[in-house]
């Protein structure tokens, strides 16, 4: 094989990996839109027509392009390795801040679509000299070919599972870049601004190197990847990162991972917080609800005519202003947050409850689990003694209190902790599909046996439920625990222990 | 992009442990770093006293010169007295003394002292005072105090960094081997013994106020060797043990255990025996800008009477009464006070100045090593939990400092990202002096580097959350009780005082604490109450 011969081999080949390459790029792309986005159908199907349309505008632009090819080429060639090696990178990170995220997607796909579209025009006009035109057509357009098909077989059967979308698109993006090296040594006389090539072309080598070496870790950064489930929204708030997923329909929203409800089957849950209390109590007019920006157990509330007004307290304003204005979050809890009768205020609610001195019929209690030291404070004594304050003799508060099935000992030990401070209570549980056994805590002073008035067409929530919930197996029965203290926080010990066990 | 959220994003993109080693992404952390230190020039100008010489005289019934808590404390008894013709005159812009602190927009923050143990319950005044401010709410059928809940320290209080991660508590909850562990419980068990020994004058044999402890050479013999000298004695050989009451030791008191004497090391673990009906012995108080609520809590009640900015540069006795210059630092002026009480509520070094040939007594005794306190604004708490959660006290077993109060851990705020840790290191290897000497040619660049370098042995990525430093380099810290201090006649002559003119500082019983602080001043305003009567 002559050396004329040899380069040409060499060109082809390289054409075989930009094809693989392009492929590639185009495949992680419509996979993470469709991660991300849900839709899969919609994500792949766009995501194909606009690379296929950047390719067709870069193979327009190639003839733009006079002189100077291979320097061209291997520029180029550098130039897809770059942009195909990070994008994914790129996408994820983008994907945190929620805006313009379809632009990016977009824009980026266009970007390699237009690179990888130039390069097979410039190419073949670079091999126009050493072939045939049917010969030159015939192996071009055989290699690319290949390349795809060879791409399209790797992905999902290797490259998915054993190296991750971040590994791939680094991966393939150093081949790119690679090739782009082996052209200048290979070509060395042929090629302008060799050394800036040379230069250029081994940074970046370096660059993906690293980010290959270290995807992991971003993965890690991102957390968007724990999710399987499709992505319809999820944003960092100042306190947590809110994530909305959709699967088949049904809208569930995790909060810094945890989920908090299932559309399937939140009904139960926040039926069984609300109710129980409210109804049994004589014209309830004056709610407090802490915790429960999402408007669920608002909506319950509601359901009430006695009902004048409502104040929820809420840390989070993503939260509730997600929960007031998204159309479908609306339907959800019927614009509940819209509400005249609500006073919806956004801050902390332990220093937001110290200040208070106005009394309330019903209380709901709805904060997340005792997980840590912070919001242990919230199942202290203290706490409950502040809220003594704040509730009407003839009151009654409601605390979700974990699940007393996963965490038996948490649960009880809330039940001790309000009966410490003076209160009587009344355990009960109910089964939520999505989290398992639940648990809720009553405190009051005196509370009547008797239903006072039910709303009407309630999901899950009647009378007989009620005596049903009252009722704990022995498996969740009674235990003795220690009482939350601020000074000793008990509860967060418990729940380590008990949910540490599990999770 | 802002420099911050490069590093952060370089540091996870490319976290490349070359570049960390070079300082690029950690040592240049681009925070601003600021001094609070005491006015020292200004205080260093007694030892020369060149001031104008006065052009008005005014009267007043006593003068408090100095306003930290023993000052404070003497005028709130004045006051309680109906004894109210008297002013506190302070050189700082704000009284409080150790007991001061400071605020940014995410916490208040303690310049130095931060809590204070469930106090004795034979210690009524202090009771009292707490009960007058909330500080206890009540008292249970058994008559012991409720303490506010939200002044007890909440759980995690601390945890130590010890043998690569954090253990809960300290000393530590576990990890521990079983020779450290069995040492480490004979000692507490002998500090249990001395909680409850009383002398042959059946007095305890340490309790707080230190004055009401027992004169019994049983126990006062241990003033004569250091703490050290002591542990070594009662053949404790644990390396962890020894760390441990060294730590103690330079906590409480600004020295080792080699430099502290025995019966003040005792003092520490065994003086302290409060009950409670919501907490227990080994509980304390504490608040988020700590001690300086205390501050505020004794100004409250006499806060007309508090002059600062009033640098107290010399008395003379005249026939009955006794001249005090007042230089104004506000005013550029200065003024003769004509007192017929004093109540000298400073240090014993700057008594020394103030009164000469009055008070001939030996100085070289009190000693004030220096202490660094930084106040640090962290951008995201949660980078300093590990093993174990952030606590209210973190400390690590390597570290030659004192470790660091988290600011925040009080706050109800169930979900507040950033805090301000006060971080403490006492300079005592050498002579008080050569230490001073040290850190006064430090420049602000050398101290934010010296307090990172400590930092990132426990926390190695801290720079990247730092984002501000506030710097309290303070020259004299606290009296420290070196062996023989405490028997030293020098004590005496303060505690009695001179017609007229009486002491109230904290040196004067040897402890820089809160409590003794208190007691002192009150003793002092007892005295001027009565040589009025």
């Amino acid at each position: 094989m002559n050396n004329s011969k040899k380069k040409t081999l060499l060109l082809l080949l390289s054409v075989f990996v930009i094809a693989t390459c392009g492929l590639i790029y185009e495949l992680i792309a419509g996979t993470l839109a469709s991660y991300l986005l849900g839709d899969s159908i919609t994500q792949f199907s766009t995501i194909i027509g606009v690379y296929l349309f950047a390719m067709g505008i870069g193979s327009y632009l190639s003839k733009f392009f006079k002189d100077r090819l291979l320097t061209w080429f291997i520029q180029i060639e550098i130039l897809v390795g770059l942009v195909g090696g990070i994008s994914a990178t790129i996408l994820f990170f983008a994907f945190e801040q929620a805006s313009g995220f379809h632009i990016l997607l977009y824009g980026l796909i266009s970007l390699t679509g237009i690179l990888v579209g130039l390069e097979i025009p410039l190419l073949m006009r670079i091999l126009k000299s050493e072939l045939e035109f049917s010969e030159l057509v015939s192996q071009v357009f055989t290699f690319d070919y290949v390349g795809a098909l060879l791409a399209s077989v790797l992905f999902p059967l290797f490259l998915v599972p054993y190296l991750g979308l971040l590994k791939t698109a680094f991966f393939f993006g150093m081949l790119n870049i690679l090739v782009a090296i082996l052209l200048c040594f290979i070509f060395e006389k042929g090629i302008r601004y060799l050394r800036f090539l040379r230069a250029q072309a081994i940074v970046l080598l370096l660059v993906l190197l690293v980010g290959f070496v270290y995807a992991e870790r971003i993965q890690n950064f991102t957390e968007t990847l724990n999710y399987n489930e499709s992505i319809i929204f999820s944003k960092s708030s100042p306190y947590q990162r809110i994530v909305l997923t959709n699967v088949k329909g049904t809208t569930k929203l995790y909060l810094n991972n945890n989920l908090q409800f299932s559309a399937a089957d939140e009904y139960r849950y926040h039926e069984a917080l609300v109710h129980p209390g409210l109804s049994h109590l004589y014209g309830p007019a004056t709610i407090l609800i802490l915790g429960g920006g999402d408007g669920l157990a608002l909506r319950e509330v509601l359901k009430y005519p006695s009902v004048q007004k409502v104040t929820l307290v809420d840390l989070d304003a993503t939260v509730t202003d997600l929960f007031k204005n998204s159309a479908s979050l609306k339907k959800l809890n019927e614009g509940a947050l819209s509400d005249k009768r609500l006073t919806l205020i956004n801050t902390d609610a332990f220093t937001w409850l110290k200040k208070q001195q106005t009394q309330f019929d019903f209380i709901i209690i709805d904060f997340p689990d005792p997980s840590n030291f912070s919001i242990g404070k919230l199942y202290s004594t203290s706490f409950y003694e502040e809220i003594k304050k704040v509730l009407k003799p003839n009151g009654a508060f409601v605390v979700q209190s974990t699940s007393p099935f996963m965490a038996r000992k948490s649960f009880w030990c809330v039940n001790a902790t309000m009966k410490a401070v003076g209160f009587q209570t009344q355990a009960y549980h109910v089964y939520v599909p999505s989290f398992g056994e639940w648990g809720y805590v009553l405190g009051f002073n005196h509370f009547g046996s008797n239903t006072v008035y039910l709303p009407q067409q309630l999901r899950f929530y009647n009378p007989q439920q009620w005596e049903e919930m009252k009722h704990f197996p022995i498996d969740m029965a009674e235990v003795p625990t220690a009482i939350n203290k601020l000074n000793n926080q008990v509860l967060i010990h418990y729940f380590e222990e008990e949910w540490g066990k599990v999770q | 992009m802002k420099r911050r959220t490069f590093i952060k994003w370089s540091g996870t993109l490319f976290a490349l442990p070359a570049l960390q080693a070079c300082d690029l992404l950690s040592g240049n952390a681009n925070f601003p770093i600021t001094f609070t230190g005491p006015n020292a020039s200004t205080a260093h100008k007694i030892r020369t006293q060149e001031f104008p010489d006065p052009q008005i005289t005014k009267e007043l019934d006593t003068i408090i010169v100095g306003g930290g808590i023993s000052g404070l404390s003497a005028a709130r008894w004045l006051k309680n007295a109906g004894h109210t013709n008297f002013n506190v005159f302070e050189l700082e812009s704000a009284v409080g003394g150790n007991a001061r602190g400071g605020k940014n927009k995410i916490s208040e923050y303690p310049f130095a002292a931060h809590y204070v143990p469930i106090p004795n319950n034979t210690f009524t005044e202090l009771l009292h005072f707490f009960e007058q401010h909330q500080i206890i709410t009540g008292y249970n059928e058994q008559q012991l105090p409720v303490y506010n809940p939200y002044y007890i320290c909440s759980e995690p209080q601390e945890r130590l960094f010890f043998r690569g991660i954090w253990h809960d508590g300290l000393p530590p909850k576990n990890g521990l081997n079983t020779n450290e562990w069995h040492e480490l419980q004979r000692f507490l068990n002998q500090m249990e013994q001395f909680k409850l020994a009383h002398g042959v004058d059946g007095k305890p044999a340490f309790t707080i106020p230190l004055e009401w402890s027992s004169t019994d050479p049983a126990y006062t013999r241990f003033d004569q060797m250091t703490m050290q000298e002591w542990l070594e004695k009662e053949s404790y050989t644990q390396p962890f043990t020894h760390w441990f009451i060294d730590y103690c030791c330079k906590d409480d008191f600004g020295t080792p255990a080699s430099k502290t004497s025995a019966w003040a090391g005792l003092h520490y673990f065994a003086s302290r025996n409060g009950k409670a009906a919501n907490c227990s012995t080994f509980d304390i108080l504490a608040w988020p800008e700590g001690n300086h609520f205390l501050t505020k809590c004794l100004m409250a009640d006499v806060a007309a009477h508090i002059q600062t900015q009033h640098l107290t540069y010399k008395i003379e006795k005249e026939q009955a009464h006794w001249k005090v210059f007042v230089w104004n630092e506000a005013t550029q002026q200065t003024i003769l006070y004509l007192a017929k009480t004093v109540i000298m509520a400073c240090p014993q070094m700057v008594n020394k100045h103030l009164l000469k040939a009055l008070m001939p007594i030996d100085y070289n005794y009190f000693q004030y090593y220096p202490w660094l306190v930084a106040n640090i604004t962290i951008n995201k708490k949660s980078e300093l939990n590990g093993s174990q959660d952030l606590a209210w006290d973190n400390v690590s077993y390597n570290s030659p400092s004192l470790g660091y109060v988290n600011a925040t851990h009080l706050s109800l705020a169930s979900n507040q990202q950033e805090t301000v840790i006060t971080y403490y290191y006492n300079f005592s290897i050498n002579s008080a002096k050569e230490e001073r000497l040290t850190i006064a040619s430090k420049t602000p660049e050398q101290w934010k580097q010296f307090i990172l370098d400590d930092l990132k042995l426990i926390h190695p990525t801290i720079a990247n959350n730092i984002s501000a430093i506030e710097v309290n380099v303070l020259g004299h810290g606290m009296i420290s009780p070196t062996p023989g201090f405490l028997s030293h006649p020098a004590r005496a002559q303060l505690t009695k005082g001179l017609p007229g003119l009486y002491f109230a500082h904290s040196d004067c019983s040897g402890i820089s604490i809160f409590e003794q602080a208190f007691y002192r001043g009150i003793e002092a305003a007892k005295q001027v109450l009565h040589y009025g009567s």
